[in-house]
This record gives structure tokens, C-alpha cells and sequence, in this order.
């Protein structure tokens, strides 16, 4: 584990000498003493990870230092250890941004070692969840979360890359799977707010009736059942950024709720009159056409223009051509690496398939088709018979071939004819089509 | 004669180490005197702030060594002077006070540890 460096900030040498001595019967901690404020402040640049601070020094008062600490380091913890017996101050310091306040007693040294301890905890997960925080930033690289090289993808980095420089809000569509989302993960992720929290809440999620406590919070006692206070996502992503999935379908009295928060900038939990101030930023997303919804009535119109922001409008996959493949690809090699099954391959049957289709559920679609023909596939290579649609969309798929349509015609007869066993009459009828035409084609060979 | 003072505090404040605690006593030894020495200054110019001040940074050494009488005499100099009422009673204190210390100083001095 790293030093954990302290100053102990005492005008009394002998009584601050005692506190160093104390504090330094822990070998990892590194006690530093100074008798002034302007010795402690000159030090700074060793910095610390807490400082004990007497209130009355000669040349300072405790509250006057730690003001001047904190404007260059704002979350440094700061123990007020005082002689001073005054609640007033303590309050005040306490509300100024001490960590803690004690008076010097016969219980000093213990509070003091404890407190040590507790900060030093609190600081090693703070450095742990740093570098997770670092390990999810590089995780949502641009290029290592959306995979492609097609023009329409290109255009989204460029989009993304001008969103993560402001705190623009950002609208985010596109079709279900398209990686609205992901999307929204890595605009956080890569901008100024990335070491603050994203919260991400799916309207549709939520029932009508428990949506605006979920996002503005309530207090204790503002409805049966909230029997503490509950801080919603709003706060929740204070600093950072709030993804609100599916937004159009909010109905239209929680969107001028929501209106007025994002004009005023601030809110009110449920059941309070305490006034929060925002400072997020927000993305949301929808797969409806908010132009559409705003002309039907069911979307606010001001709320529409005040969440517009950015739009980024994700191409479906079936418009990102080569992309399929190479996210094929992605797909076999994660899904291959998480079951330690050797990478495979695919065969140009099973690629022109992949290409041929319409994926009307998006990459969430394709990486489940690639899951499944990995499975499938027993050797090293996945061939077309590996690689299955179940999309509900079959016409948009049977209209992907692009045939005649005389060759349309001839498949719809051959499948009715499957399908009924190969009744002529039954199809014919189905079909409303004379059974000659059937006979005449199958006499053909062209059924 | 039981001694003004106790040792067990600051021995717990250097965990138990005779060789920190020899220092530490030396320590005191060279720092204590001068700050009553000032202290003792201060109340001869009827500078009660200062005199409130030094008062102040002096009790929480006085504690730790546990010198009973002086632990409530220095107090009184200390709520007096900031105060700034009944100043006259303040040099008397201090006499007593140096007269207690000047004792525990000896006695300090003699410790084998």
C-alpha cells in the first residue's frame, strides 16, 4: 500500500510532536508537523491526504487556512483539533467543509487514529473506484465500443466527438439495437463529467405513476410507502450525466415536469420544498420520430426543441454494409474469448448471408445470430446452415433478394405448397389463383 | 510523595516506547518553560489576548502530562483573559502555576526511564 501522508498542523511542539509520534505508529503513514499555517501551506505540494489542524495557530486561523486549502485541493479531509469548546464554531467549520471537528481531550488520540483509519479506507476505495472509472473510460473508447468503418458510422464519431467537448444535451436515435445506449456510455466516458456518475433510467420501465419520484426523488412521508427520504437519478448523476431511454414515451404530464426542471435548472424532491440545484447533463434517447410525436401532439413541442440539443441519428445496420461483417467478427472473437473456445471462421456462404440480411432487431439481432451459429458450428468455420433468423420480419428479409417477380411468385407457390402438404386445390384456393397455373409450373420444373 | 504529573498518557501516545518517551520528555523539558515563561510575560503587560492565547496552547500539554492542579488553574487563566474580566486574579494564578511547574520540571528531570 502507498504512505498515507499526514500533517499535523500545531503551534504547541510538544503537544503536536506527541500527535506525529502517535500517528506514526502506523509505518505506513507519513507524519509531517508544522507549527504555523504558512509552513503547512508552503508544504502543500507534498500533498497530503489529510491534515490535522489546530483551530488557533499564531499566525491564522483554522477556519482562514482550510478555506485556502480547499481552494486548490476541495476534497482534501481536514480535521479540526481545537481547545476551542464552542459548538458554534465547530458547526461552522463543519459547514464550511471540515471533515471533523474534536477538542483536544483525553480521548484525542483514539478519535484522531480512527479517523485516520477510516479516511485512509475511504481514500484506497476512492483510488480503487478511480481506476475502475479509467478501466470503463478506456472500455468506452469510441472505436472500441462501436465497431465499423462505414461512412454512417464515421459521421457518429464525428458527432460524438463535438458532443463529448460540450455539455450539450445530446438526442440519441434510432432503431431498437442500433446501440443508442453505448452510445450515450461513451459520450459520458470520454467527456469532462467521465469521473462523475451515469445514470441511466428506461422511461418505459418505470410505471407512469412512480416516474417523476424516480427521477426528482421524494422525501420521507410524501406518499404511503416513502418511508425515508430517496434521492432520485436526477441527483443521483449530479456532475455527470442522466440517459433518459426511450423518452417519447413519457406521457405528457410528467414531460412538462420535466420541462420545467430543465428550464429552471433546479428541482424539488416529491413532498419537499428544498430546492435542488441541477448541474447535469443530459442525453436521451428514443426510437420513435419525436418530429412525428410533437405533429400528433403526443410530444411537447417546447420539451422537443429544449432536448434536441445534439441529435445523433444511428444508422440501422442494414444501411452500414460492410460493418455487418466486421462486427460478425467482433462478435465471434468476444463470444469465443468469454468460453474459451477457439476464434472461428466464416465461410463466404455464411458471410453472404450475414450480408443479405435485413436485421430488423440491429446489432442486438446480429450478435445473437453469431452467438447461435458459433454454437452451432462444430468445426473450426461457421457455414450458412450455422447461421439462423428468427426475426419476426420475414417479409422485409424475403424482399431483401431482390428476385423477379416472377421468382417471387414462384417461391410464394412453393412455400404454400409445403405448407399444405402439396394440395393443389387448398393452395390454389389459399392463393386465389387458378390450380392450372400450379400444374403448368410444376409440369415446368419451376416449383 | 505521589508525583503532580503522569507519564502513563504520553507513554500511550508513543505506544509504550521508552526511547520516544525519553524524548519526549526532553522535549517538554526544553519547550514547557519558555512557553510560561512567555505566558508569564504577557501577564505582566496586561496583554490578556495574548495571555488568552498562550493559556490556550499551553492546556492541552498540561493535560496530557495530567498535572492535576495546574490542569483547572491554567483554565481559569485561560476563561479569565479572554473574558477580560477580573484580570487581577490572573497573577496570582500564574504564581501558583510556575510554582507547580517548577516542581514538575525537577521532578521530570530526575525520571529514569
Amino acid at each position: 500500500m502507498n504512505h498515507f501522508r499526514i500533517f499535523v498542523v500545531e503551534d504547541d511542539m510538544f503537544y503536536g510532536e506527541l500527535l506525529k509520534r502517535h500517528l506514526a505508529l502506523n509505518p505506513d503513514n507519513d507524519v509531517h508537523h508544522f507549527a504555523n499555517a504558512a509552513e503547512c501551506l508552503k508544504n502543500m505540494h507534498l500533498k497530503p491526504d489529510m491534515i490535522s489542524l489546530d483551530y488557533r495557530l499564531p499566525d491564522m486561523m483554522g477556519d482562514e487556512v482550510m478555506r485556502k486549502i480547499h481552494m486548490d485541493y476541495p476534497n482534501l479531509p481536514i480535521i479540526i483539533v481545537s481547545g476551542q469548546e464552542d459548538v458554534k464554531t465547530a458547526v461552522d467549520l463543519l459547514k464550511e467543509g471540515a471533515y471533523d471537528y474534536f477538542v483536544k481531550d483525553d480521548d484525542t488520540k483514539d478519535r484522531l487514529w480512527n479517523i485516520v483509519k477510516i479516511i485512509r479506507e475511504n481514500t484506497s476505495l476512492k483510488r480503487e473506484i478511480d481506476t475502475l472509472k479509467e478501466e470503463v473510460g478506456k472500455k468506452y473508447q469510441f472505436q472500441s465500443i462501436i465497431k465499423g468503418s462505414s461512412p454512417a458510422i464515421k459521421n457518429i464519431f464525428s458527432l460524438m466527438d463535438k458532443a463529448v467537448k460540450t455539455g450539450i444535451t445530446v438526442s440519441v436515435s434510432g432503431e431498437t439495437g442500433t446501440g443508442k445506449e453505448l452510445v450515450a456510455k461513451a459520450i459520458h466516458y470520454n467527456s469532462r463529467q467521465s469521473k462523475k456518475p451515469f445514470v441511466a433510467i428506461n422511461v418505459t420501465a418505470i410505471p407512469g405513476e412512480l416516474i417523476e419520484s424516480e427521477l426528482f426523488g421524494y422525501e420521507k412521508g410524501a406518499f404511503t410507502g416513502a418511508n425515508a427520504r430517496k434521492i432520485g437519478k436526477f441527483e443521483q448523476a449530479s456532475g455527470g450525466t442522466l440517459f433518459l431511454d426511450e423518452i417519447g414515451e413519457m406521457d405528457l404530464n410528467m414531460q412538462s415536469k420535466l420541462l420545467r426542471v430543465l428550464q429552471e435548472k433546479e428541482l424539488t424532491r416529491v413532498g419537499g420544498n428544498e430546492t435542488i440545484r441541477l448541474d447535469t447533463r443530459l442525453i436521451v434517447a428514443t426510437n420513435r420520430n419525436l418530429t412525428e410525436e410533437v405533429r400528433n401532439g403526443s410530444f411537447r413541442e417546447d420539451l422537443y426543441y429544449r432536448l434536441l440539443g445534439l441529435p445523433i441519428e444511428l444508422p440501422p445496420l442494414r444501411d452500414r454494409g460492410n460493418d455487418i461483417f466486421i462486427l460478425a467478427k467482433f462478435f465471434i472473437s468476444e463470444f469465443c474469448k468469454e468460453n474459451k473456445l477457439p476464434v472461428k471462421e466464416i465461410s463466404p456462404n455464411a458471410q453472404d448471408k450475414l450480408m443479405k440480411y435485413s436485421y430488423p432487431g440491429n446489432i442486438r439481432e446480429l450478435r445473437a445470430v453469431i452467438e447461435l451459429a458459433v454454437v452451432l458450428s462444430d468445426e473450426g468455420v461457421i457455414d450458412e446452415q450455422h447461421v439462423n433468423f428468427n426475426s419476426s420480419d420475414s417479409i422485409s428479409n424475403f424482399l431483401m433478394e431482390e428476385s423477379s417477380l416472377a421468382d417471387y411468385n414462384k417461391k410464394i407457390i412453393k412455400y404454400f405448397l409445403e405448407k399444405n402438404n402439396n394440395n393443389v386445390l387448398l393452395t390454389a384456393k389459399k392463393l386465389d389463383i387458378g390450380k392450372s397455373t400450379i400444374y403448368r409450373m410444376m409440369k415446368n420444373n419451376e416449383i | 510523595m505521589d508525583k503532580p504529573y503522569n507519564l502513563e498518557k504520553i507513554s500511550s501516545y508513543v505506544g509504550g516506547a521508552p526511547g520516544q518517551l525519553k524524548e519526549m520528555i526532553a522535549l517538554f523539558l526544553s519547550t514547557t518553560p519558555q512557553e510560561l515563561g512567555s505566558l508569564t510575560e504577557a501577564i505582566a503587560q496586561e496583554n490578556w489576548t495574548e495571555t488568552y492565547a498562550l493559556a490556550h496552547r499551553i492546556k492541552p500539554s498540561i493535560d496530557v502530562l495530567d498535572v492535576k492542579p495546574v490542569k483547572s488553574l491554567i483554565r481559569e487563566v485561560e476563561a479569565l483573559a479572554k473574558s477580560k474580566k477580573d484580570c487581577h486574579k490572573i497573577p496570582e494564578l500564574m504564581k501558583t502555576i510556575n510554582e507547580i511547574m517548577d516542581e514538575v520540571f525537577r521532578l521530570m528531570a530526575l525520571e529514569k526511564i
